[in-house]
């Protein structure tokens, strides 16, 4: 069942595409007083039932895999039941993939959580792991005979990205997330509401995170052995700026307890969008002369052979390329960002590097978190109203180099 | 508080949805043949409406939680085929409020498109959509903030409404505001009242609920003291048939009520009392409807002092319940007499294990309602309660009212013999 061809895919991921995902902690995120958000998710791209869609347009682009992720507050809306019904739901998901001929790369947790998750303290919580791994265990007894890969977290380094340094550097956003988080407590009547990604990433909860791993690693191992399973990590390129960087710092912080734990796995997940200049205590701004995205950062395409290489490295597992994409309005800059980055990553793959995938993020343009809708990282426009997809002229050429390497 | 726990709301609130609305524009004449659902107990995982939430809470008064429920979320499709495939010429289900407006004024276009792609597949398959905007659930996020006890209630009513018309009334056969408002009055008029420790089971579940909502007046018509909250469910009723009615005028409208089949047994005083208090105050909010939902499953006898037993005379079944498919004739006849409209059967059925009490059952219903028919009674339709074995609400998966069994996870549907009966009915246009 597990692919040896080299995967070629588009990504999405459940709360950013489905819609109405009014169970998870994110959604209630998005509607507190004083929310951190720009707009709320609301239908997003519909993909709840413009599923077979998205597919076709894996197929017609040539690829062959889709990263999509299983949304944990659908499958168990309340702690320890089940829905049969969902379950159904993403298994022919995966089903009609495998029927065209795509591998279906199966994210289980995708910054999301179950509301009850969250308002139990998430991942501070020391049964935590072990709901993980039960909710993890029921996906797998339904979808492992069609998962090309599992990836078990989504970027759970995320939070600890901005804090690597022995003095903590500000961070500007941090009391307008703690006020988020506190009303999204008073509005479930609880005294805590912990979503990890929006969460200070502390120790004791990233160690539970990472029991969580590993033990929703077993439980897929245990249904089905041969069914590679690891995490993605967002790694960008992390260069110093100065003799006294403080690279060593942010990569013991914010890389080594995931790397660690990502020995043990099948696979490490790289999720790369451009490089990081660290100086002593703070990432420093894109070069003046820059060219930027559209979210402000700089374009820098040739972050990912680098980023590749160190995971490799770190780990000496495979490396699956999760998410590489770029934020623009300007489509023509994707075109080039594809170009460029696939370069970076045929050149990494020369000097030996073993690459199992490369997995563009996004198939569709889509809810970007606390940034609403008004990223375009999409390969495909999607028309809010009517839900209708459109391929960019960028997928095209998405299409043609994926073309050109497989021939 | 009455509502949530007598025994009427625990078998009718699951068993109270059926309807019959008419066909097409321009074949009003044609008498409706049908069956019922309601999204809260068939479609599963409706995660944001109150009762989903009062489902969870400890203590509750539900038997079981509605989980997955008859998934129909998912499969509808096969839903309207066999309600097609029985020779049935309508089929009535109802449209999530808590999914369409997922919050207070965001709405969901895409449930919308969901709930559209339903009536389209209804009238491409024949069918008239008989389509309830509120069967009994309303969004957590409603509640939270009072439900029908807050002011603004019937204008964030009228505002679903017309959302969901400007989504769909083109294809809806006949539009029903709401489903059973009256139920939750039924408290005095019934033979079960409940006792200390169930109110107090209410409250304590209620009080969860709020909790659980951050919220100092969660409320929902039946959970507490519905007192408060019928005027602003009448001015809602009023409010969203305007707004139905300004997007398609011609479109019929109407309510349904639970109407049981009163006699008086030397206690007409009581009886006038009770259609005073338990009818009236909504025949009046109707005054302006198309037509009226009659909801039918048992008669009710009314003694001098209260409701009393059914005679000993009354046919009965194998464990002892009185046996009365002929009630709906009369109920038909009274709320037509009542109001002057038009009627229609919105739900009548029986919660039969065997189905050959069903089988039974359907054919005499019929004839009772037919016999209305010859009298004069102005009937567009006869709805059966349900089409699928389903969520019944306080009494959870046990009884078993559908024309088709559900499996458990698989939700693999069986048509039972009984739905052959109403389909022959259907298709020879009557028992005769």
């Amino acid at each position: 069942m597990t692919s040896t061809a080299f995967l070629w895919g588009a990504a999405t991921a459940g709360h950013q595409v489905e819609g109405n995902n009014v169970n998870a902690d994110i959604w209630l995120l998005e509607r507190v007083p004083g929310t951190g958000f720009l707009a709320p998710s609301g239908d997003a791209c519909d993909s709840l039932h413009h599923w077979r869609e998205d597919i076709d347009l894996i197929r017609a682009l040539g690829l062959n895999c889709y990263r999509f992720s299983i949304e944990w507050s659908r499958i168990e809306p309340t702690p320890g039941r089940f829905s049969a019904a969902w379950l159904d739901h993403y298994a022919r998901i995966a089903a009609t993939c495998r029927e065209a001929g795509i591998a279906p790369v199966i994210t289980l947790s995708h910054f999301t959580s179950p509301l009850w998750f969250a308002q139990a303290g998430g991942w501070t919580h020391t049964d935590a792991p072990l709901l993980f791994a039960r909710y993890a265990e029921r996906v797998g007894r339904r979808l492992a005979t069609w998962a090309s890969h599992v990836v078990t977290f989504n970027e759970p380094n995320l939070p600890l990205m901005g804090k690597w340094s022995a003095t903590p550097i500000a961070d500007p956003g941090r009391e307008g997330l703690d006020r988020m988080l506190a009303a999204a407590a008073r509005e479930g009547g609880s005294d805590r509401f912990d979503v990890w990604v929006y969460s200070r990433g502390e120790q004791a909860a990233l160690a539970n995170l990472l029991a969580g791993h590993r033990s929703a690693r077993l439980a897929m191992k245990a249904l089905r052995g041969n069914l590679p399973v690891g995490m993605s990590l967002a790694l960008p390129d992390v260069q110093p700026v100065g003799t006294d960087a403080g690279v060593a710092a942010y990569r013991r912080h914010a890389e080594a307890p995931f790397f660690a734990a990502a020995r043990e796995d099948d696979f490490i997940g790289v999720q790369t969008y451009g490089r990081m200049r660290l100086g002593k205590d703070a990432v420093m701004p894109p070069p003046h002369d820059a060219e930027l995205t559209q979210s402000g950062d700089e374009y820098y395409p040739q972050a990912l052979g680098p980023a590749i290489a160190h995971a490799h490295a770190a780990t000496g597992r495979p490396v699956l390329v999760t998410e590489n994409g770029i934020a623009t309005a300007d489509d023509r800059q994707r075109a080039r960002y594809i170009a460029d980055a696939l370069t970076s990553l045929d050149a990494t793959q020369a000097s030996g590097v073993p690459v199992i995938g490369y997995i563009h993020w996004s198939l569709l343009d889509n809810f970007e978190w606390r940034r609403g809708y008004t990223q375009q990282f999409g390969l495909a426009a999607v028309d809010r109203r009517t839900f209708r997809r459109t391929l960019k002229p960028s997928a095209k050429l998405y299409a043609d180099l994926v073309r050109a390497r497989r021939a | 508080m009455a509502a949530m726990i007598d025994r009427r709301q625990a078998i009718a609130l699951g068993a109270a949805a059926m309807a019959t609305p008419a066909l097409a524009r321009g074949s009003r004449d044609t008498f409706l043949w049908g069956a019922a659902t309601a999204g809260h107990q068939v479609e599963g995982n409706n995660v944001n409406a109150d009762i989903w939430l009062l489902e969870q809470m400890k203590p509750t008064l539900f038997a079981e939680p509605s989980g997955d429920a008859c998934d129909s979320l998912h499969r509808w499709e096969e839903d309207v085929a066999i309600v097609k495939a029985l020779g049935l010429n309508a089929y009535r289900f109802s449209v999530e409020w808590a999914r369409v407006e997922p919050s207070d004024g965001e709405f969901s276009q895409a449930y919308l498109d969901h709930y559209a792609r339903i009536v389209d597949r209804c009238r491409a398959s024949g069918l008239a959509p008989v389509v309830t905007f509120n069967h009994f659930t309303t969004p957590r996020w409603f509640a939270a903030r009072g439900g029908w006890e807050a002011a603004d209630a019937p204008m964030l009513f009228a505002r679903y409404c017309d959302r969901v018309a400007r989504e769909m009334a083109s294809g809806i056969s006949h539009a029903l505001t709401f489903n059973e408002p009256n139920l939750s009055i039924n408290g005095p008029w019934s033979r079960f009242q409940p006792d200390a420790k169930a109110r107090a089971a209410t409250r304590a579940m209620i009080a969860a609920a709020a909790k659980a909502s951050g919220s100092d007046r969660f409320s929902l018509l039946n959970g507490g003291d519905p007192t408060p909250m019928i005027p602003g469910v009448l001015r809602a009723h009023r409010l969203g048939r305007e707004a139905i009615k300004a997007v398609r005028g011609d479109l019929p409208v109407g309510m349904s009520l639970a109407i049981s089949d009163d006699v008086s047994m030397g206690g007409d005083a009581l009886l006038a009392a009770k259609r005073r208090a338990y009818y009236e105050p909504f025949f009046e909010a109707g005054r302006d409807d198309d037509f009226l939902g009659v909801q039918t499953y048992e008669r009710t006898y009314i003694g001098n002092d209260g409701p009393v037993d059914a005679p000993a005379t009354t046919k009965r079944r194998a464990d002892g319940k009185p046996y009365e498919p002929e009630a709906i004739g009369g109920s038909l006849r009274y709320a037509h007499r009542a109001t002057g409209k038009p009627v229609m059967v919105t739900e009548n059925g029986i919660d039969a294990i065997d189905d050959r009490d069903r089988a039974r059952f359907i054919p005499a219903a019929v004839a009772a309602v037919e016999a209305a028919r010859r009298d004069g009674v102005p009937v567009l339709g006869y709805i059966h309660w349900s089409l699928l074995d389903n969520f019944e609400w306080l009494s959870g998966y046990k009884p078993r009212y559908g024309l088709v069994a559900v499996e458990h996870d698989t939700f693999k549907r069986t048509v039972k013999p009984s739905a052959h009966v109403l389909g022959r009915i259907a298709r020879a246009g009557g028992t005769r």
